[in-house]
């Protein structure tokens, strides 16, 4: 028979009456919620983005100088179709070209010029794939040319 | 003489397992809560791949998801909410109005024709953008 509400403690128990609760699983928790937490930031990530200009219709005030004396970028509308066999052809910077060729011009006329001193404009029609029009602009970007915008073809 | 001991150790009989549930229900928490932040503004599509561009954020972003429609040809989603051109153009100035320093970043399917996209950036430029975020995906 027990003595009023005494009870025979077991080991456990006297070791939370003497040192407190285990601590040890609850910083197991915070843990694993930091480490998922770190590894489900890190698979979502960053995006990455092109920086596209919108320059608004009659684009000759696209190029805003600072110093009336400087020379404006040198301005290319680079006209993108589709011709007969589907594929994007580029128009602008001389003949029609295939969209490779168009790399190498342009990477020709960044080296030429610099990073300022060309505006390129893209001006796609709407049959063009978008993934061309990145492509396009992500060849400006890689020969080093930062003033790149996108226009309406259809817009004078 | 007799030793009693203080501590009679008795060995544990089973695993406790309640940690080992607390842990995993954390996970499946956490998992829950940062898929759903994450896709809350960011639609599932595929973006076209770029080798150059940045990958710097921005504080204030209007994120606008174009999404290829077998019926419509594309539609516009911006917050989960799917909205027209137009309402595109007022979404934007107010929010450019609230916040001048915003950044519209357009996120378009790979697979869509740019005449699904270009309204949207008309709307953007209509809107008063001066420059946007084409949203793509690094592919050195």
């Amino acid at each position: 028979m027990t003595r009023g509400t005494l009870r025979r403690r077991g080991a456990l128990d006297r070791w939370e009456l003497r040192f407190g609760p285990n601590m040890t699983p609850m910083v197991d928790v915070v843990m694993v919620i930091l480490i998922f937490y770190m590894a489900a930031t890190a698979l979502i990530g960053p995006e990455w983005f092109l920086r596209t200009a919108l320059p608004s219709v009659g684009a000759g005030a696209v190029a805003t100088l600072d110093d009336p004396f400087a020379l404006p970028p040198a301005r290319f509308d680079v006209r993108l179709s589709r011709d007969a066999a589907g594929r994007t052809i580029a128009d602008g910077l001389g003949a029609a070209m295939s969209l490779d060729h168009l790399e190498a011009q342009l990477g020709l006329l960044g080296r030429d010029a610099g990073p300022s001193g060309v505006l390129i404009l893209i001006a796609p029609d709407d049959a063009v794939p978008y993934r061309d029009v990145v492509r396009v602009h992500d060849s400006c970007t890689r020969a080093g040319i930062t003033r790149v915008g996108i226009v309406d073809a259809a817009a004078p | 003489m007799r030793r009693r001991l203080l501590y009679t150790a008795r060995p544990f009989g089973d695993v406790n397992v309640t940690p080992l549930i607390d842990v995993v229900m954390c996970m499946i928490i956490f998992f829950l809560i940062v898929g759903k932040m994450a896709a809350d503004q960011r639609a599932q599509l595929r973006l076209p791949e770029t080798s150059t561009g940045s990958s710097r954020p921005a504080q204030d972003v209007l994120v606008v998801n174009i999404l290829a429609d077998t019926d419509r040809g594309a539609r516009v989603i911006v917050d989960n909410e799917q909205i027209g051109a137009e309402q595109l153009g007022l979404l934007v100035r107010a929010r450019l109005a609230e916040k001048p320093a915003t950044v519209v970043q357009v996120r378009a399917s790979r697979e869509l024709a740019y005449g699904a996209v270009r309204p949207v950036l008309e709307a953007c430029r209509a809107a008063g953008v001066p420059s946007l975020r084409l949203a793509a995906e690094h592919a050195p």
